[in-house]
């Protein structure tokens, strides 16, 4: 009987300690894709990955496909997004800091040659141009990766052109006039 | 003050156990599940957005960034079609069809994930490069020694060292149905060709 009680508190002690490290474990993470691509790069712009930079982020990088990728913060702003991603297959995909998709679309679900929309905060005011089409999203930072597929070496540098014509900018909000 | 002294034991034993478990969790992926079909594997929608606790751990612990199965179908495998495992030092033929999507490729990688090192830096066949037979079907030869035709190469090194290897296979742009149907996909075959 004596040793009940030390086992109860092991057995809650080992729970606990458990499931507080798999619950905070992604809040703590210092090394995640977003820390490392917003140290490296500017925000509101794509920059295209390659072996050197930024490959260790994909999952399953391929051979046959190019990558860009932007991170932004929405913390007093919009993000205006402009890619052609329908020559060829391509994928534009929204993650949130911790890596989740918040959204993703393909060629083969647009229909429009030159995918065009905006990202707002959750509650912010809608300053966008009208007419613009616009995601809401809850977290204010997070990063957007464009896969476009290369079926030939040749096009190489034809996507490339495609990957670096893409942008990804900021649209400051209205300050109130007092 | 024994019951003192088996308290703070209890505790200490208690966070190791924790600690140690949690770690075990994060680094082999317990929440992940994981499908197959005929020797390839797939991980279960890492991007849903209603993911486990657990495989949440384990995929900001990978560092990736994935993308939802309703964009892509990643299988991956460490064996051929008879179960054995992939070795640099044996020839292989990957032998297949086209598949009901908009972009599909076939990669080699070695067992971290990494491309497979040769020196013709050639890693991988697509559906636009590669070469069909007349039926329509394709072979991929997978060795060290030149072949003709469709060939992803093993360096030489590999196989002497007996290397051990992975392949991938993606789809890119597939029909939502194929995502129910994952296990009664009919995946591309690996058929081992001789070993040396």
């Amino acid at each position: 009987m004596r040793f009940i009680k030390p086992l109860l508190i092991l057995i809650l002690t080992a729970v606990v300690s458990h499931l507080a490290l798999i619950v905070f474990w992604p809040e703590t993470k210092t090394d995640s894709p977003y820390s490392r691509v917003s140290e490296l790069l500017e925000p509101h712009k794509f920059f295209i990955i390659s072996d050197d930079f930024g490959a260790d982020i994909l999952q399953f990088e391929s051979q046959d496909l190019r990558y860009a990728i932007c991170h932004y913060d929405l913390h007093d702003q919009s993000l205006m997004l402009s890619a052609n991603i329908n020559d060829g297959f391509g994928i534009l995909t929204v993650y949130s800091e911790f890596g989740e998709v918040i959204f993703s679309i393909n060629s083969r679900q647009t229909k429009m040659a030159h995918l065009q929309f905006a990202l707002l905060l959750e509650g912010a005011e809608n300053n966008l141009p009208t007419g613009m089409v616009f995601h809401r999203i809850e977290n204010s930072k997070g990063m957007i990766i464009i896969r476009l597929a290369v079926s030939d070496v040749a096009y190489d540098e034809q996507i490339g052109q495609q990957l670096a014509s893409a942008s990804c900018d900021a649209v400051k909000m209205q300050q109130e006039v007092e | 003050m024994k019951l003192f002294l088996g308290i703070m034991v209890a505790i200490l034993v208690g966070l190791l156990i924790g600690i140690i478990t949690a770690f075990q969790a994060i680094s082999t992926g317990w929440g992940v599940d994981v499908q197959q079909n005929n020797g390839w594997r797939i991980h279960k929608n890492l991007a849903d957005p209603q993911l486990s606790v657990y495989a949440k751990a384990y995929l900001v612990n990978s560092g990736h960034l994935p993308l939802p199965q309703d964009q892509a179908l990643y299988f991956f495998t460490y064996v051929d079609s008879a179960g054995q495992a992939l070795e640099a030092n044996c020839q292989y033929t990957l032998e297949g069809d086209d598949m009901d999507a908009f972009w599909w490729s076939v990669s080699l990688h070695n067992v971290d994930f990494k491309q497979f090192e040769n020196s013709s830096r050639r890693y991988s066949f697509n559906m636009s490069n590669i070469i069909r037979k007349s039926d329509g079907r394709y072979d991929i030869a997978i060795s060290a020694a030149v072949k003709q035709g469709n060939w992803l190469p093993l360096n030489q090194t590999a196989a002497q060292d007996n290397a051990r290897f992975m392949m991938s296979l993606r789809l890119y742009g597939i029909d939502k149905k194929m995502i129910e149907d994952i296990e009664q996909l009919t995946l591309p075959i690996l058929v081992n060709r001789g070993c040396i």
